[in-house]
């Protein structure tokens, strides 16, 4: 099975491990992956700012590149809500429009299309760690994405997984949120950050490179990063990245 | 407004205030999660609420003179109102025109958005706050800092000594005992009050039955002992028919704080009580720009029930005040650009993460976030322009470097080169984008992911291995 791959431009410039790690376990249950290199931004940030018309032309190019027959697997829950939902803000019509209700049926994340395409069956892979999930907001709310997340991570022999008691409340990223008011941004994921900690993870697995940056970031700057290390659920599977000991 | 970055570092530096939201959210929301429970489906529920006010909405042409003509006929005055210094002037008259020296108010968001008690007090007319947390917050001359809690952003022990303080009520940090007290002290002014000012929950076309739901009693005091009872509603309080009714009360009191009915549903009939004269001011006070802007239109559909507000994790952090304005929350963010002061219409959409936390937990339906969205596109008018073009600015510098293979791949190498060459340089760039303090900035990466991908696709032994998977699978 052929699939095209969209690596968020957040993960594919600051987070190439993680990409890795959704490039090989897709290749690991059988899918041949094709990842189309013009392809950078959905156009999500200029969409969440309030301007609309200046992620139109990303928005454009993005379907014009998705314009196949493949499933397009993202591994982020914000940017298949983009390109799922959102793009309907942007008064889409014509070809563009005709683009748009093709790829909103075949773009999946990628924890839902292995469970939905039934090949979550064939991950095997082994992790001895403690490992705290952090839901990712667009990802739990907008993809529904919590449940084919568990299910993946089921496959994981060897790892336990637990889930923070503050794991459905937002970590505070938010995209421009996280910029315009870094404070809040901040003392929101410092908080989440704190409640997991307790759990003594080994590592805090995000399905959202934005989330994980700002996470990582915080570990980072207090100093943790040698208890602790945030990363893409993907990671988890293939190793890509994994810091050990 | 100052700067909303300001506020919010100084709602997050204020002790108490973090403590009182802390503690205050976290039983609401325990109580809220009891209470959805009790409910075979609560989904099921959400689902009739939201078609209720989704159509109570859409026919609100049709609604508001049906009840108009079902109050007229059976002898309650309606008065309609464009803006707040209208529905003022209208209350402030019918006060006037019987020398009304004392009125006693129970807790209304309309009132409150239109500033009725302080046109009331300019006229000469004396205004008791007569719900326990409106009371309280009257009397630290403060604004109210949640829909259905106005004094959520205070301890016990803080509301304790306002109300010894100010109203010599006995020194206590237990609100029953507080509440007990403050109950007794107000029974008087209720006897003495000419004048009842009132919210409404709902208004029924078909029957022009008045809903009113409280907990404290202080309401059904009020309309019932006051020679004249005046009612205040924004015009989108309108629902079809009593059944409507219930359906939006099997879900208001469980949103609200997790209750399953609040103590207190008074069903007013259209004719007043016998000796008693009723108005109902029905406020456009900009709803009718709501109406007409698209999907927009949704915050209409809004109860008040304060739910989004519980559910925040921005007002868990900055509490109501930090919105600057009556209405907090996600709800105070969607409602702003057509009922909000302008000086709250520029930043007041910033207050919001998207995490969607309040879309989920609103009774109505209402998509706040993705309505958040849209109140963001209709900020930019109202903030400084110079705020606005450096945000366009560094999209469309943005939008260029995602514009194509190279011109992102350069962008990639100089932020690269530019954090390797001018470490300062960068560090104070980032600090100007937020990325600052103690949370480290994230790092390009020296290759980019998709080098990565395409450079093992090259190996021969990949290759191979790949090939193999591919082959099995098709």
């Amino acid at each position: 099975m052929k699939v095209a791959l969209f690596v968020p431009c957040l993960m594919d410039r600051f987070l190439p491990d993680a990409g890795m790690a959704v490039a090989r376990l897709l290749e690991s249950v059988g899918a041949q992956v094709v990842c189309d290199s013009r392809q950078t931004c959905c156009g999500q940030p200029a969409v969440n700012a309030g301007h609309p018309d200046l992620a139109r032309k990303m928005a454009l190019r993005m379907l014009k590149l998705a314009d196949h027959e493949l499933p397009v697997v993202v591994p982020s829950g914000s940017c298949v809500a983009m390109m799922r939902d959102a793009y309907g803000l942007l008064d889409l019509s014509g070809e563009d429009a005709e683009r748009w209700s093709s790829l909103r049926g075949r773009v999946f994340e990628l924890a839902e299309f292995l469970v939905h395409r039934g090949l979550a069956d064939r991950v095997t892979a082994r992790l001895d760690a403690r490992v705290v999930v952090h839901h990712s907001c667009h990802h739990l709310r907008h993809v529904h994405g919590a449940g084919p997340l568990a299910a993946l991570l089921g496959r994981l022999v060897g790892a336990e997984i637990v889930e923070s008691p503050q794991a459905l409340q937002c970590c505070g990223f938010g995209g421009v949120f996280s910029v315009k008011l870094p404070e809040l941004s901040v003392a929101l994921g410092r908080a989440r950050l704190q409640a997991m900690l307790r759990l003594e993870p080994r590592y805090i697995a995000l399905a959202d490179a934005g989330c994980a940056l700002h996470l990582g970031g915080i570990v980072e700057g207090d100093g943790l990063s040698s208890r602790v290390q945030v990363v893409h659920y993907a990671q988890l599977f293939t190793g890509d990245g994994l810091e050990v000991g | 407004m100052t700067d909303l970055r300001d506020t919010v570092r100084e709602k997050l530096a204020d002790r108490a205030l973090q403590e009182a939201l802390a503690r205050s959210l976290g039983i609401v929301r325990d109580k809220r999660e009891g209470a959805l429970a009790e409910l075979a489906s609560f989904g099921d529920a959400v689902d009739a609420a939201s078609r209720v006010r989704y159509q109570a909405v859409q026919r609100l042409r049709e609604l508001l003179p049906q009840l108009e003509s079902r109050l007229v006929g059976e002898g309650t005055h309606v008065l309609w109102a464009r803006d707040a210094a209208e529905a003022c002037r209208k209350v402030v008259d019918i006060a006037r025109q019987r020398s009304v020296l004392r009125c006693v108010m129970s807790k209304s968001m309309v009132a409150e958005e239109i500033g009725l008690d302080a046109a009331l007090k300019a006229a000469g007319t004396a205004v008791i706050q007569s719900d326990l947390g409106e009371r309280v917050v009257q009397l630290a001359h403060q604004r109210p800092s949640h829909i259905t809690a106005p004094c959520l952003h205070l301890s016990a022990a803080e509301v304790g000594r306002i109300l010894h303080e100010r109203s010599g009520i006995e020194l206590s940090t237990d609100p029953e005992k507080l509440s007990r007290s403050v109950a007794k002290a107000l029974r008087p002014v209720f006897f003495d009050a000419q004048m009842a000012v009132s919210g409404i929950n709902m208004a029924v076309a078909e029957t022009g039955h008045l809903v009113l739901v409280e907990n404290e009693g202080n309401c059904r005091m009020g309309y019932t002992l006051a020679p004249v009872h005046v009612a205040v509603m924004g015009l989108e309080k309108v629902v079809a028919s009593l059944q409507d009714a219930g359906t939006l009360l099997s879900v208001l009191a469980r949103s609200a704080m997790g209750q399953r009915a609040t103590c207190y549903v008074s069903l007013l009939p259209p004719r007043p009580f016998p000796g008693q004269e009723r108005y109902l001011v029905i406020v456009d006070n900009g709803r009718t720009d709501a109406f007409g802007a698209g999907p927009m239109r949704d915050c209409l559909r809004c109860i008040r029930c304060g739910a989004c507000l519980n559910a925040c994790p921005v007002y868990e952090r900055v509490g109501g005040h930090a919105y600057g304005w009556t209405y907090p929350g996600p709800i105070g963010i969607v409602l702003a650009p057509f009922l909000g002061p302008s000086e709250v219409r520029g930043e007041i959409s910033n207050l919001c993460s998207l995490c969607g936390a309040c879309t989920e937990a609103c009774p109505v339906g209402i998509p706040l976030d993705r309505l958040i969205v849209l109140a963001r596109g209709l900020s930019h008018p109202y903030r400084p322009a110079d705020a606005v073009r450096k945000e366009r600015r560094f999209l469309k510098w943005f939008g260029a470097a995602m514009g194509g293979r190279l011109r992102y791949r350069l962008s990639h190498l100089g932020h690269r080169l530019a954090g390797a060459w001018f470490p300062e340089r960068t560090r104070q760039l980032e600090a100007s984008l937020g990325w600052s303090g103690t949370r480290a900035a994230p790092r390009p990466a020296a290759e980019l992911f998709r080098k990565r991908f395409r450079k093992r696709r090259e190996l021969p032994s990949e290759l191979g291995e790949r090939d193999q998977g591919g082959r099995r699978d098709a």
